[in-house]
């Protein structure tokens, strides 16, 4: 049997505890998902369902088991959404965590999902970006995984006093916090075009970007802390990989390039 | 001269002080004053060509310095630019950079001007206007400035998250002998203060949530490898030494890269010993997480850690007659000890089979990393690599991977594989057993009251 849900979380949750109620064999699909020959049924999402079986389930499996489905199902990984529901029939019927079981591939691959989440989240509270529009300050970001719901609170606290905006630019949509207020993500439609748009509902006031030297300082200075004796471009990438590059304000590999371009001209070392 | 030189040239002069973390600290904002938080576990916002992570503003406040160490590029009879930040100047620029996300905080340090006491004085300041001036709540790390007075650790610990004081150089004869101005005495009694001083601190927060924190992130310290002729035992003994009287959080550990000629120090051609630093950080985590004893690291009567195998395995090697161990059965100090099994997956070891019984195939979903662990487990009495082999073609499979940086690793010969030289004898006293089949050993022996209700058995 074929379930698609909306797409939401909470569809998911409600799709979800319909599956767990059948017996086993129930597939979920998110509604980009191509349609299977089968029929599909259509699972309308259930308001208020997210805190409640969230509350139930911290009670009956262990209180990080809410947050490992939450961070799985945002990886968005092929197969998840019936993982976890896997995932969550082990731990109703042993009545525990299951997240230690990972021998089991459905725990497995729930587990592996929401630490990949929760990896990228924590990559992204340093690599964020903030670029000074005005008096906004504006962030763009091309994660895998659906992070923006895992960023708002740690940037909201941090700079409380700022007007932000990080925008996702794969999912099209955007944390936005006016300084002093809540946080909130909203859609990047059309006609909203980027900065723009964010300018106006963030509540900044769209001024024309002044050069901000503050960034090629901040160039400056990265350059300066590579030691040349030392260069390892392999272990740079293995802590930042090089898709992550674009939206930096620094130049990674420039002083690899430097170094090779001395040694290729014959010239010695730096003293 | 702009702000933009100086940064160059004070980021420039710090980058060799290896520490850099942001962690041990945690504070969140204040609303409706200032600016930042800080992270229990710390954040890394970039990494640098060399593949260190950039997570504090990591500055001298001057390289101007009267002290003329040996081993150091900024010594005053060294001829490089030189330039001072402000204080507010320095404190502006670190909360610009806060606000736009590049790093965590400030990480001071600076050379010695006029004394001790004089150049803490600038550093204090300039941590006084960043908190006091700018409201800034995130990391502060500083470095106190050997023999200066203890207002001025006192004073300082009130204001930053970490303080510590640089040790360099792993014996007193060493820094007699390439830092004239500085004194073991001047080292010690500043850490001293600061660890008696923390402590305090922990009672007094117990007795009243509102006492002003110190350096809530404790102390750490920074030892140059490679530049003087000490061991590698003599550096862990001290390390030791550290982290048990002056509670220490981290040791750091700085391959030494020759920058002067000295008639005591490598040549400046020489390269800088890397894989030996990594060797004392694979050292020390076992010291910190895997409750390994200094003593036990290092191979005794040899002064210095085995280049080709990472110390835990070699400890392995040691003690060949400890292994294989079962894995379904081994308590949580005994994993630690097998080459190929970590903090985190000997905790995963624990939760999954607390669940069901775990199989050799089992162990790789876990984390644990085969390749190495196999030779040591066994699970349900399974032997977990396929053959046991000899001692010396177990070391030769346990070495570390060709294209390590500056180092040569041992070369396979033809003779050293098994059946090559004679029968195989198992790098396992009892290991004959572990050959083909499961071992009668390790495998539980049927519970002998089940053998009674079984008739004829």
């Amino acid at each position: 049997m074929f379930l698609r849900y909306d797409g939401t979380f909470e569809g998911f949750l409600t799709a979800a505890a319909a599956a767990l109620r059948a017996p086993p064999g129930v597939c979920l699909l998110r509604p980009d998902d191509p349609p299977p020959l089968l029929p599909v049924e259509e699972a309308p999402a259930e308001a208020g369902l997210a805190d409640r079986l969230g509350a139930y389930l911290a009670e009956r499996l262990g209180p990080e088991v809410p947050a490992t489905v939450y961070q799985a199902w945002l990886s968005g990984m092929p197969g998840v959404d019936d993982a976890i529901v896997g995932f969550l029939r082990i731990g109703l019927a042993r009545r525990t965590d299951p997240s230690g079981l990972l021998q089991d591939p459905t725990v497995r691959t729930t587990v592996k999902a929401a630490r990949r989440t929760g990896r990228e989240a924590h990559a992204y509270l340093g690599l964020v970006r903030f670029r000074l529009r005005g008096s906004l300050y504006f962030a763009e970001i091309e994660p895998d995984t659906d992070v923006l719901p895992l960023l708002g609170d740690h940037f909201a606290e941090r700079f409380h006093d700022q007007t932000f905006a990080i925008h996702d630019l794969r999912r099209n949509r955007a944390v936005l916090h006016p300084a002093g207020g809540g946080w909130e993500i909203a859609a990047v439609g059309e006609g909203t075009h980027g900065e723009e748009g964010l300018d106006a509902r963030a509540g900044a006031a769209g001024a024309v970007a002044p050069v901000d030297g503050f960034e090629a300082m901040w160039r400056r200075y990265f350059d300066a802390m590579a030691i040349e004796e030392r260069l390892n471009p392999g272990l740079q990438r293995n802590h930042m990989p090089k898709k992550r590059w674009r939206h930096l304000v620094e130049r990674p590999g420039a002083a690899q390039a430097a170094s090779d371009a001395r040694r290729a001209s014959g010239a010695p070392r730096r003293p | 001269m702009d702000t933009i030189e100086k940064l160059a040239i004070l980021g420039d002069a710090a980058r060799f002080d290896a520490s850099c973390s942001s962690s041990g600290s945690s504070r969140s904002a204040s609303p409706g004053a200032g600016v930042g938080s800080t992270v229990a576990g710390g954040i890394c916002h970039s990494w640098t060509d060399d593949g260190r992570c950039i997570s504090l503003l990591k500055v001298l406040l001057t390289n101007h310095c009267d002290y003329d160490c040996a081993y150091c590029r900024n010594r005053s009879s060294n001829d490089v630019p030189r330039a001072a930040f402000r204080p507010e100047e320095l404190a502006m620029l670190t909360v610009e950079f806060y606000r736009r996300n590049y790093i965590e905080g400030l990480f001071l340090s600076s050379g010695v001007v006029r004394d001790p006491d004089h150049t803490m004085a600038l550093m204090i300041e300039t941590v006084r206007v960043l908190r006091e001036e700018h409201g800034f709540r995130g990391y502060v790390h500083v470095k106190v400035i050997p023999g200066c007075s203890q207002e001025a650790v006192e004073r300082i610990g009130l204001l930053a998250d970490r303080v510590s004081v640089n040790v360099e150089l792993p014996s007193g004869r060493s820094l007699t002998a390439l830092a004239p101005q500085k004194t073991a005495a001047g080292i010690e009694a500043p850490m001293g203060y600061v660890a008696a001083r923390v402590a305090a601190n922990r009672d007094e927060l117990v007795r009243y949530r509102g006492a002003p924190a110190f350096a809530p992130a404790g102390q750490s310290t920074q030892l140059i490898v490679g530049a003087t002729p000490d061991s590698d035992a003599q550096v862990l003994r001290l390390s030791k030494r550290l982290y048990g009287r002056f509670a220490l959080k981290r040791v750091f550990y700085s391959a030494y890269i020759p920058t002067n000629e000295h008639p005591l120090l490598p040549a400046v051609s020489s390269a800088p010993p890397l894989l030996r630093e990594h060797r004392l950080y694979q050292a020390d985590w076992l010291m910190r997480f895997y409750r390994f004893d200094a003593e036990e690291i290092v191979e005794p009567g040899k002064p210095n850690l085995d280049l080709d195998l990472d110390p835990k395995t070699a400890w392995a090697m040691r003690h060949l007659d400890l292994f294989p161990v079962e894995v379904n059965r081994a308590d949580y100090e005994t994993l630690l000890r097998v080459p190929g099994i970590g903090v985190v997956s000997a905790q995963r070891v624990l939760a999954a089979r607390r669940l069901a019984r775990l199989r050799t195939e089992d162990l790789k979903p876990l984390g644990i990393v085969m390749k190495r662990a196999r030779f040591f487990l066994t699970a349900g009495g399974r032997y977990a690599a396929e053959r046991v082999p000899q001692a010396d073609e177990l070391r030769l499979m346990l070495a570390d991977a060709v294209g390590q940086k500056g180092y040569a690793p041992l070369q396979l010969r033809i003779e050293d594989l098994p059946g090559a030289a004679g029968p195989t004898v198992g790098a396992f006293p009892r290991a004959g057993a572990f050959a083909d089949a499961p071992s009668p050993l390790a495998a539980p022996a049927p519970f002998a009251a089940e053998r009674l209700l079984l008739p004829g058995a």
